[in-house]
């Protein structure tokens, strides 16, 4: 191999990691310096201008300097994999500094990297990423071949969602409401804290929780924490009753959903802010010494009520966790339409350009909480992304085909 | 709970693997032994392992793929899965015996070590979503443990001015089967965020560390595909990109940024 010089073609790994190093102190000393001219993109239609410039360039880089040195390097592997590393390099340090939150080191904070998706830093790295990426795309997309057609869906599919994603940044919208049972709510607040004002109100009908059975658990009388030693299961639901806990046999003889203490036991009420509770017989498995008492896991308008079996342990009941939580809404339009609906985690509801999520709700109430929160995400964009992320899920199985067979014929 | 009899299964599964890679070793005159044994005995081990996930996915009623503890039940059982599979394919002995030794290790630890398995799915995880999400990353890592093991042996084997030079491109199939399953398993992660959390993309840790590890395949890909002779030089990257991958199995949970998670669901 014959020496090359730096920055005498054909260029290569060298060069590509002097610009990432350039881009790098760039991006650092913009955002330290200038920080008035914050890295953001425009919203719409300052957004659709960019991407068009963007593609124009490139497509522009690719029929008109179709021989230069700079054109065949930003289009080759080593730009490729110094720019991958690059982006990966951003990608550790935000995987290791606390996002969105002020850091202690003043340097982080003044270069931005405690934010740095909103960063210079990261703006740089992602147009040589994409202009990388871009041109090695239009190398073998114009002219376009059948068997490059995993090739380009790979490349290009990443290309678009990536591009589609930065640039839609901007006008995502994610508001939350905090909806009060019985009370029609058109006001939201945005991610910065701001309140917006809505053309549809949401009215929260009803706010309920599917919960799981209770678990119960042994805790140390002086520490008051959970007793770990010498078992490998430390939680049991109630459901699953007769279970052993260390030298004691449980058995859960009365369950009650909703309960409330009357003198030494419990009895089932219908109260707001009644917890469950259970009585339970433990037998000593050795002694064949057996007790009988309550349970209960309290909740946010009674105590706990814990079990002591022996002078070092007692059982106690945990809050249930929630199964399902759902919200029945009402939406009412300006022009006074109506319409209801159930939002549940994980089944969000579709309206005009909106989608309508389940966030949270009270935990503190817990089952009886009357204020369910929703949340609102417009993201004109996504289209966009989604033919991205479904080209490079065709993508993959060509990937999956060819890789091995290309490794086959080389054996 | 799951674990009541997993000390049974336990011991039936090491039993066979172990059995299975003294066989490899074994001089048979029988030709067929020699030849199917190993496969046999391993393919016990394995159907023994499904066995019991099948029971503990029945008893706690719902898919155990939610702590550490269950996903390493998991690998223990797809990684010898692929040794198998390769073995069957390319016939490397050293490769069905590492997988087993690490399928191995991983149930070792899962019984020193059993955590909580309680009932309970938090309802952002009970979607369509869940189980191709996770399988489909098992499947990754497993295959991507597998290439770095092939990576370890190449370095090795250097080391000891040993020949190599067929190392590489067993690594590469490893590599390219597994880097389109963590591609899937990224972007079913990215389709059913958007469904759970409102946006597909939200740079939460856990989710920084899985594109860290996708770039640095990435690379490898890359760097393969234009310089095939530099072996050595892949098979560093090879081993570093899985120094990536563990940090993002294991290790986010005790990063600074953490607390950030909405990914860490083990107590
Ligand atoms: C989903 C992500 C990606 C996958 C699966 C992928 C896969 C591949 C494969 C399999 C090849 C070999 C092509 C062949 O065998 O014909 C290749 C080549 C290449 N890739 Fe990628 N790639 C991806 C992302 C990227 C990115 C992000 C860049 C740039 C930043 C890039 C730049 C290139 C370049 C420059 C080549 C060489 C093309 C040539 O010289 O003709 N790729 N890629």
């Amino acid at each position: 191999m014959t020496k090359r010089s730096t920055w005498q073609t054909p260029w290569s790994y060298r060069e590509g990691w002097i610009v990432v190093g350039g881009l790098a102190i760039l991006g650092i000393v913009w955002q330290a310096f200038l920080p008035s001219l914050k890295a953001q993109i425009p919203r719409w239609p300052g957004n659709l201008i960019l991407g068009l410039l963007f593609i124009s360039i490139l497509l522009g880089i690719h029929f008109f300097s179709k021989k230069s040195a700079f054109h065949k390097w930003l289009s080759s592997v080593p730009a490729a994999v110094t720019s991958a590393a690059f982006y990966c390099g951003l990608a550790i340090l935000m995987g290791i500094i606390p996002q969105h939150q002020q850091s202690p080191s003043l340097i982080i904070n003044l270069t931005g990297l405690n934010q740095l998706t909103n960063s210079w830093l990261f703006v740089l790295a992602n147009v040589y990423f994409l202009s990388s990426l871009g041109l090695a795309t239009l190398k073998r997309l114009i002219p376009f071949k059948l068997k490059n057609t995993g090739y380009v869906l790979n490349h290009l599919g990443l290309w678009i969602a990536l591009t589609a994603a930065a640039l839609g940044s901007s006008d995502l919208q994610r508001l939350s409401m905090n909806c009060q049972e019985g009370q029609p709510e058109w006001r939201a607040t945005n991610q910065t804290g701001q309140v917006i004002e809505l053309p549809i109100a949401i009215e929260l009908l009803n706010f309920s929780i599917d919960e799981y059975p209770p678990k119960l658990t042994l805790i140390d009388n002086k520490t008051g924490k959970v007793v770990t030693e010498g078992k490998k299961n430390q939680y049991f639901s109630v459901a699953e009753a007769p279970f052993q806990l260390l030298s004691y046999k449980v058995e859960v003889e009365k369950l009650l959903g909703e309960a409330g203490l009357i003198g030494n036991r419990f009895e089932r009420v219908n109260e707001i802010g009644s917890p469950p509770a259970a009585q339970l017989k433990v037998t000593h498995t050795k002694t064949r010494e057996t007790a009988n008492s309550w349970v209960s896991s309290g909740s946010f308008r009674q105590q706990p009520y814990a079990f002591k079996i022996s002078s070092e342990h007692s059982i106690v009941m945990l809050p249930p966790e929630p199964q399902k939580y759902q919200s029945a809404i009402r939406i009412l339009t300006r022009d006074g339409q109506q319409l209801e609906t159930t939002l549940e985690v994980n089944k969000p509801f579709k309206l005009g350009g909106w989608k309508l999520y389940q966030l949270s709700y009270d935990t503190e109430m817990g089952k009886w909480s009357t204020l369910s929160v929703i949340e609102l995400v417009r993201d004109p964009w996504i289209p966009a992304v989604y033919l991205g992320i479904f080209m490079l899920l065709a993508g993959t199985l060509f990937l999956f085909r060819d890789g091995t067979k290309k490794r086959k014929e080389q054996l | 709970m799951g674990w009541i009899n997993f000390e049974g299964y336990v011991v039936i599964t090491l039993f066979f693997w172990l059995a299975s890679v003294g066989s490899l070793f074994l001089r048979s005159t029988n030709k067929s032994i020699q030849k199917y044994l190993p496969s046999l005995l391993a393919l016990g081990g394995i159907l023994s392992l499904s066995l019991f996930i099948i029971v503990l996915w029945t008893k706690i009623d719902r898919p155990p793929m939610r702590t550490l503890g269950e996903t390493r039940l998991w690998y223990s059982l797809l990684l010898p899965a692929i040794g198998l599979v390769s073995f069957a394919r390319w016939k490397y002995k050293w490769l069905l015996a590492y997988s087993l030794f690490m399928g191995g290790l991983f149930i070792v630890i899962n019984y020193l070590n059993p955590e909580t398995h309680d009932k309970s799915l938090m309802p952002a995880l009970q979607s369509v979503w869940f189980i191709p999400h996770v399988i489909v990353y098992m499947f990754a890592y497993a295959l991507l443990a597998a290439s770095s093991l092939v990576a370890l042996k190449a370095i090795y084997q250097n080391y000891c001015n040993k020949d190599w030079q067929a190392l590489p491109s067993l690594a590469d199939n490893f590599v390219y089967l597994g880097f389109s399953f963590l591609t899937m398993g990224l972007l079913f992660g990215a389709l059913w965020a958007k469904e759970a959390w409102g946006h597909y993309w939200t740079w939460d840790p856990k989710e920084t560390w899985a594109f860290i590890t996708w770039t640095a395949y990435l690379i490898y890909i890359h760097h393969r595909y234009k310089h095939l002779k530099r072996n050595e030089q892949a098979m560093w990257i090879l081993l570093i990109a899985f120094a990536l991958l563990l940090v993002c199995w294991f290790g986010v949970n005790y990063l600074p940024t953490a607390q950030n998670s909405v990914h860490t669901y083990s107590n």
